[in-house]
């Protein structure tokens, strides 16, 4: 006889549990919960034991009566959390019904770091690499899932936010080398705000992204309010962080500006330190320290960069100046020269503010959250910041039983005060690295703000630097004196950015549920760069404004199917129209020939530029998605979609791919369900293509006004001013000094991915041990590839369909709890994983294609090497492999007896991609305690270390500290001939080279022709995080209970870091997020991190 | 539904324009010329020449004659893609007017043929007839550079007998004020075409013994009268359109050092009137008059190598008396371009103006007045390279390079053309 059993099954929070699966003990009958917790089940006589269970819920077994309600509570089963996660489209699944690898970052794994969510994934995800940029506050940070498959177009993931896809590109206003480092918009979230990452590693996961997620996804979930029973819960995060420079490059400290080792200061004007041993100098004819404190402020530098007494300006030669001379020049009685560590006294601490409070709660139909939430960071880099103010509401409501809805919006206001850096004149890198040791960019001055150190008291608001001046004789320096830059060359931007989404969702019948989704992502980027008469960018002046509007609205109609077809097979068929539009404007004035000083308005600009773009895209596309579970141990999914992309041509606009996964539970075999060893079994399996369409305007050839550069001035800009007034002209594609001229093809097809997956899931012991291990292999083909082309056709490049990368590689997860005690715990995260990349066919007589770098050192993809190859020169070697020393006396100094550059063609110097990547995190928990510290480790990847390079050529460098000493080169002894033919000598190098200036500002030094001794392993060993946190015992709260909970920790980022580079921290980048990675020229320094967190409820 | 939301004519730029005029194309190559031969090619060829010397960074490696094959890549990239593949779009599609008169066609010629005998000049043998074609030719071939001074010679003649058509047949579209160089002025551009018919064959005259005659032939039938008649392109005040020197000066100060050369050293001892015009002998820093003004000049075809042109040409002729007429016009000629004071000219003249009657030292003489006039120019290195006046010594090992390296961008993407042997020392066809 059987009777029926009725009730609902709910968290320990009260919310309703759906899809929790009953099951009969003893017997296989059972069901689920619907979607608001509540079953039905007919049992066999009057009483049954059933089991409830349900993923992230302790299992639970509770006696029934027939004919009784029986309403269940689950209680949480946080070891188990993990199983179920968000994939695409937002929808929920259990991790054990995926045919494809899927890794979730909860949301408080990311609060230990703040400032940008891609930084804060740093070594948690296999497989994932995220390389950070400078340690200036607001900096990108680049993400790569299992490597580069794009060989010039964008590799990174698409980020999805409650279902709409957001914006994360980085927008520059100047070139990637050079100028302020930008964020990626990514940046702009509030990591309170983000509940669990989901990290879509392959094109099986990211079929139904389709265009855009080709480089997998970051599927974000935000918080959101749950039912409290009407009470609201208050939640308050705050931390304050002090920051400072962790690496520098070295430096030599022993030698003074200069050349051939005499002493030429500014007014020569010497830049490099190439000069006397600093101990043989002292400041003529003068007894006292002109820097002495308790000397009255009668010393300082002239505009001829030596230190003379203020009166004095205008004749060094006069008795009383203070002139540097030998020690054994008849003047030379004066004081010792001082040596100045300019590069350590510019840095400063820095200091961040983070500080959030979210409201929530709700009852059985509403639940809300608001949270609000701001940063304020102080960079190490005096002046540089960058605040971030983001407000979001969440809601939920629950109408009727079919009916339900949910909405979300974000405001976010971001930006700040950046400084530039990297390679450019203007900027903090070259001034500050390759200023002498006989010369203080401060000038005595204790504040960084102090116009003394920058600016000469002429009263024309010259700048003081030790690089002289420029070719107007007088104002302009060749680099700027950092401290003018840091005050005068501040780039502001701000960021207001509105985006959210809403969701209706309506289940018109027991299994048809229909919903809609739309959202969007919209902001307005503002940004100016000033650079103030005198700046050595352009003396004259100059004022860039820059300004983006950007916009991505996003519509989804879904229908899902859902049948229990037998007692062992479920089916649900998901349908999706899918709308996309993405615009973008970008006005870009920039102001010229400043009439007066430090008035950065257009309208000081007699001579004003302006770029205007506007770019659009749309695409549609239908999808179709089937699941089927065979027994809870079968999972079978596939799924097509057709896209429609208006990037491409009318006639080949529309494409279509598929997917298809299978995951087989085989630990649910009755041979193996049981086993005390055995917790979990999983076999995966897949394959995914993927399309993708052309960047916007792509198709057609037109002409550009003209524009061109020659790589060592900053060129001609049309409209071309004329001494009868303003003209325009234009040409065939824009030209760059780069010879980057591109001609459109009007027929463009849409490239390809391919993508294989093979996985196995394992857990051990009742869970305690769980690895997941995933090998993948896809290829790229028939890319949209602007190909590089010889400019003798007229243009520097041609998009065609051309190019192929294959990447395969393993992942492997580990986790693992060795001991589990009532007052102790210890878990341990280790992930791995290495990938290989490939660079197949390029384009028939196309090995090499540059995707950013310099002259001599280009990040590049090269036929037959992996991603990333810099391209450059070696030194000549004969068949053997040895290096060939110059044999040839009259080659004369820092050539006889030195290597030889080869440059009858440049070659593979390494690729910046690593061997492999880890990730080791071990929390620890004792009582209250909970400690946790995650090492994260880089092998292999090289850098090209420009930054040595350069300083090499100044003087600068700690490694010129030999000059003058000899050496044997190892080799055999040979030359060129006029040929360009080796001439061997028949024996080993046997000349005795003096190492000198002769040889580092020659073949020896970063400005000559070979880029082979400046490429340095980049790989590491860091301490990415260490935190410490205390809960109170909410006993000891006080009597009140108005305090709920309090945690009080401390975390640090960076503490530690082993490393072979010598530059700053390998984990830097010149250019940020984007695909030239691997250079490094006067990047900025990166920072490590302390900070003291509050975490309270209320 | 998708048909109207994703409508393909979205994807048309609004930002550049799919076609121009002749006239929109005509002063962005001529500045792109102006430019392109005034960094470079300038820079390079007159440290070679010993005009100039690298003293810091990248120039003090040049000049040790220490180049990386990339170093060349940003000038042929500027004189292919920026400069020639507009003059070609000009030379085909400029619309004929009356007659077959074809103004812009005519001037894109010339300045095709300056441009393709000065790449040949610097580089041997280089892309021409195959040239320009976009996707159809992805690797053109190498033409022989004989061949390009044929094809060069045919194109001056072209142009010059097209614009000669004007007088007859007026009522076509013509340049103005786009044409910065000469206004618009038809008959400038003649002139030009007519120089450099005769620049052409005195490159080839050591080995060519009609070409004198042909050189001296060109002129006579209309070259230029005076300075005014200069290629030249100027520049402006504005940061953007500043001239190549200035902007070279004021980003890369200290690059290069002007009053430590050959050139310099030489003109100093001379007491050379011209120097203080052309260098700041207190800062030692070019001139603000001349190349060092924002709004300067860049002389690429001027009156005084016409006139040493033509002094050369007789000396080979063994006529010395017209050859001396003509060095003495050059010098003098030389001394008004750059701002020299009569009085001054004309002391100098009187010292150094009367050409020797010995046949040898009258060479070197005429050789190295143009040495001196033709200073930053492009064509000082090519003379050089071809009579070897002034005597230089190599600066680093035994030879002064001869050569550009072929860039590395053909090495990379025309690498079954390109003879990548060659290094900076092989000499190109007319200077073997």
């Amino acid at each position: 006889q059987q009777q029926l059993v009725a009730g609902k099954v709910t968290g320990s929070d009260g919310a309703p549990l759906p899809l929790v699966t009953i099951q009969i003990k003893g017997t296989t009958k059972g069901t689920t919960t619907d979607a608001n917790g509540n079953y039905k089940l007919s049992i066999d006589g009057n009483s049954a034991v059933l089991i409830f269970r349900s993923v992230g819920y302790q299992n639970k077994e509770v006696a029934a009566t027939g004919g009784s309600a029986l309403n269940v509570i689950l209680l949480a089963d946080n070891k188990n959390l993990e199983e179920v996660v968000v994939t695409a489209l937002g929808i929920k699944r259990e991790k054990k019904s995926l045919g494809y690898s899927v890794q979730e970052v909860k949301g408080d794994q990311l609060m230990n770091n703040k400032d940008n969510v891609i930084s804060a994934m740093s070594g948690k995800v296999a497989g994932v690499q995220v390389t950070n940029s400078t340690g200036m506050p607001g900096s990108s940070s680049n993400i790569i899932i299992r490597g580069n498959q794009s060989i010039s177009g964008n590799n990174q993931p698409l980020f999805v936010i409650d279902g709409i896809p957001i914006d994360n590109s980085v927008n520059s206003t100047e070139s990637n080398l050079q100028g302020v480092q930008n964020s990626n918009r990514a940046i702009d979230l509030n990591p309170d705000d983000i509940a669990s990452m989901s990290v879509l590693k392959g094109p099986a996961a990211t079929a139904l992204y389709g265009i855009g997620a080709s480089n997998g996804a970051i599927i974000i979930t935000t918080k959101k309010g749950s039912n409290t029973a009407g009470k609201m819960n208050v939640s308050v995060n705050s931390s304050v962080t002090w920051s400072q420079v962790n690496k520098l490059p070295e430096f030599q400290t022993k030698y003074a500006q200069g050349s051939n080792g005499m002493y030429m200061g500014a007014d020569v004007p010497a830049t490099r330190s190439w000069g006397p041993d600093v101990k043989n100098l002292t400041y003529y004819n003068n007894t006292s320290d002109p820097n002495d404190p308790n000397n009255p402020g009668n010393y300082l530098w002239s505009y001829l960069g030596n230190l003379t007494y203020l009166n004095d300006v205008t004749d060094p030669s006069k008795p009383g100046s203070t002139t540097i001379v030998g020690h054994k020049d008849p003047h030379g009685t004066g004081a010792p020269v001082r040596v100045y560590d300019n590069v350590k006294d510019f840095f400063v601490t820095g200091h961040t503010y983070d500080n959030s409070v979210a409201l929530s709660g709700g009852n059985d139909k509403t639940s809300y959250r608001l949270s609000l939430s701001n940063q304020k960071n102080n960079g190490v880099v005096p002046l540089s910041t960058f605040n971030k103010t983001t407000v979001r509401l969440s809601a939920d409501s629950k109408m009727t039983d079919k009916l339900s809805s949910s909405a979300t919006i974000a405001y976010i206001n971001s930006g700040g005060t950046r400084i530039p850096q990297g390679g450019g004149v203007s900027g903090i890198g070259l001034g500050l690295y390759r200023t002498p040791i006989t010369f203080d960019n401060k000038n005595g001055a204790t504040s960084p703000t102090d116009p003394r150190a920058y600016i000469l008291p002429d009263g024309q608001g010259s700048q003081r630097a030790f690089s002289g001046f420029g070719g107007d004789g007088v104002h302009t320096p060749v680099f700027d004196n950092p401290y003018w830059s840091i005050n005068n060359e501040q780039f502001k931007d701000e960021v207001n950015r509105v985006m959210g989404s809403a969701t209706i969702s309506y289940d018109a019948f027991k299994w048809l549920n229909i919903s809609y989704r739309v959202g969007g992502d919209i902001y307005s980027d503002r940004r100016k760069q000033p650079y103030p008469l005198y700046s050595a960018i352009q003396p004259t002046g100059m004022i860039m404004e820059d300004q983006y509007l950007n916009r991505i609205l996003n519509s989804d109609l879904f229908l899902t199917f859902h049948k229990q077809l037998n007692r062992d097979l479920d089916m649900t068929f998901m349908y999706d129209n899918n709308l996309y539009s993405f615009y973008k404007e970008n006005i870009a004035p920039t102001g010229n020939n400043l009439t007066f000083q430090n008035f950065n308005n257009l309208s000081n600009a007699v001579n004003i530029l302006a770029f205007e773009g506007v770019f659009k895209q749309r695409r549609a596309s239908n999808i179709g998605d089937l699941r089927l579970a065979y027994k809870d141990q079968l999972f079978l999914h596939a799924s097509g979609r057709v896209d429609k992309s208006s990037t491409l041509p009318r006639d080949n606009n529309t494409f279509f791919y598929p997917s298809i996964d299978l995951g087989w539970v085989f630990s649910e075999l009755n041979a193996l369900k049981n086993s005390n060893v055995l917790s979990f079994g999983k076999v995966r399996v897949s394959y995914a293509e993927v399309g993708n369409d052309a960047p916007i305007y792509y198709l057609y050839p037109n002409y550009v006004s003209a524009f061109f550069a020659d790589g060592f001035t900053s060129g001609i800009t049309f409209p071309f001013a004329t001494a009868n007034g303003n003209i325009g002209g234009f040409m065939a594609n824009g030209t760059t000094s780069s010879g980057g001229s591109r001609l459109n093809n009007p027929n463009l097809k849409p490239e390809r991915i391919k993508q294989f997956e093979a996985g196995v899931e394992l857990k051990f012991l009742k869970n305690r041990i769980g690895v997941d291990v995933a090998y993948y292999r896809k290829k790229s083909i028939d890319q949209i590839l602007a190909v590089p082309v010889s400019s003798t056709t007229g243009f520097g490049s041609i998009v065609l369909n051309a190019g192929e990368i294959t990447n395969h590689g393993v992942e492997v997860q580990i986790n693992a709890t060795p001991i589990k005690a009532r007052n102790f715990s210890w878990d341990i995260m280790i992930n791995w994983a290495a990938n290989r990349s490939l660079v197949g066919e390029l384009y028939p007589g196309v090995d090499q294609v540059g995707l950013g770098g310099y002259t001599g050192a280009v990040a590049s993809a090269m036929k037959g090497q992996p991603y990333g190859a810099i391209f450059g020169n070696k030194y000549l070697r004969d068949a053997q492999g040895n290096m060939v020393i110059e044999d040839r006396p009259s080659e004369g100094a820092g050539k006889y007896g030195f290597p030889i550059p080869d440059l009858s063609k440049s070659v593979s110097l390494g690729s910046f991609n690593p061997d492999w990547i880890s990730g080791i995190g071990n929390t620890f928990s004792y009582k209250n305690f909970s400690l946790y510290a995650l090492v994260d480790i880089k092998k292999g990847g090289v850098m090209w270390n420009g930054t040595r390079g350069a300083l090499v050529t100044y003087g600068r460098a700690k490694e010129t500290e030999n000059r003058g000493s000899t050496t044997v080169f190892k080799g055999v002894a040979g030359h060129l001939d006029d040929n360009g033919n080796t001439v061997l000598a028949g024996k080993s190098n046997d000349v005795t080279a003096v190492l000198g200036q002769a040889w580092y500002t020659g073949n020896g030094g970063g400005f000559g022709p070979v880029a082979e001794p400046f490429i340095e392993d980049a790989g590491y060993v860091r301490l990415r995080e260490v935190s410490l946190f205390y809960k109170f015992n909410p006993k000891l709260l006080g009597a009140t209970k108005f305090i709920k909970g309090l945690e009080i920790g401390f975390v640090g980022r960076n503490l530690w870091l082993h490393t072979k580079y010598t530059g700053v921290d390998p984990d830097g980048s010149l250019t940020g997020a984007g695909n030239a990675q691997g250079l490094d020229y006067f990047t900025a320094p990166s920072t490590k991190n302390y900070s003291l967190q509050l975490k309270l409820s209320l | 539904c998708s048909k109207a939301f994703v409508d393909p004519d979205i994807n048309k730029d609004p930002n550049n324009p799919v076609s121009v005029s002749s006239s929109a194309l005509l002063p962005s190559a001529e500045v792109a010329m102006g430019y392109t031969f005034g960094s470079d090619f300038s820079r390079f060829g007159s440290m070679f020449a010993q005009q100039i010397t690298g003293v810091d960074r990248q120039f003090e490696a040049y000049n040790s004659y220490i180049f990386s094959t990339q170093d060349f890549d940003n000038c042929w990239s500027l004189v292919y893609s920026s400069i020639m593949k507009n003059l070609q779009l000009m030379i085909v599609n400029s619309p004929k007017g009356n007659g077959g008169y074809n103004p812009y066609s005519s001037i894109a010629k010339i300045l095709m043929a300056y441009s393709i005998t000065t790449v040949s000049d610097y580089w041997g043998d280089v892309p021409y007839s195959e040239a320009f074609n976009g996707l159809d030719k992805l690797q053109p071939k190498y033409d022989k550079q004989q061949d390009i001074y044929t094809a060069a010679q045919k194109l001056l003649a072209d142009a010059v007998a097209n614009l000669a058509l004007r007088q007859a047949l007026p009522g076509t579209v013509e340049p103005g004020a786009d044409d910065i160089v000469f206004g618009g002025d038809i008959n400038k551009w003649m002139q030009l075409g007519r120089v450099l018919q005769a620049r052409l064959y005195i490159h080839v005259s050591k080995f060519d013994n009609t070409a004198p005659q042909k050189a001296l032939d060109a002129i006579a039938a209309g070259g230029f009268s005076s300075n005014d008649d200069n290629f030249q392109v100027a520049f402006g005040s504005a940061a953007t359109s500043n001239a190549p020197y200035y902007q070279f000066e004021t980003g890369r100060g200290g690059y290069l050092a002007y009053d430590i050369s050959y050139w310099s050293t030489t003109l100093q001892a001379n007491n050379d009137p011209r120097y203080p015009r052309l260098i700041d002998v207190s800062g030692g820093g070019l001139n603000k008059n001349y190349y060092f003004n924002p709004a300067g000049s860049v002389p690429l075809t001027t009156y005084p190598e016409q006139l040493f042109i033509q002094a050369e040409a007789y000396w080979r002729l063994g006529n010395l008396p017209q050859a001396a007429i003509a060095y003495q016009a050059g010098i003098a000629a030389s001394m008004k371009q750059y701002g020299v004071a009569d009085a001054d000219a004309a002391t100098y003249i009187a010292a150094n103006g009367t050409l020797s009657n010995v046949a040898a030292t009258a060479f070197t003489q005429i050789m190295t007045q143009k040495y001196f006039a033709m200073y930053l120019n492009p064509e000082v290195f090519t003379d050089w390279r071809r009579t070897g006046v002034p005597s230089l010594t190599p600066i680093a090992g035994t030879q002064i390079p001869r050569r550009f390296l072929y860039p590395q961008q053909e090495l990379s993407y025309n690498a079954p053309n390109v003879n990548s042997k060659l290094g900076l020392y092989s000499k190109v066809w007319w200077d073997q």
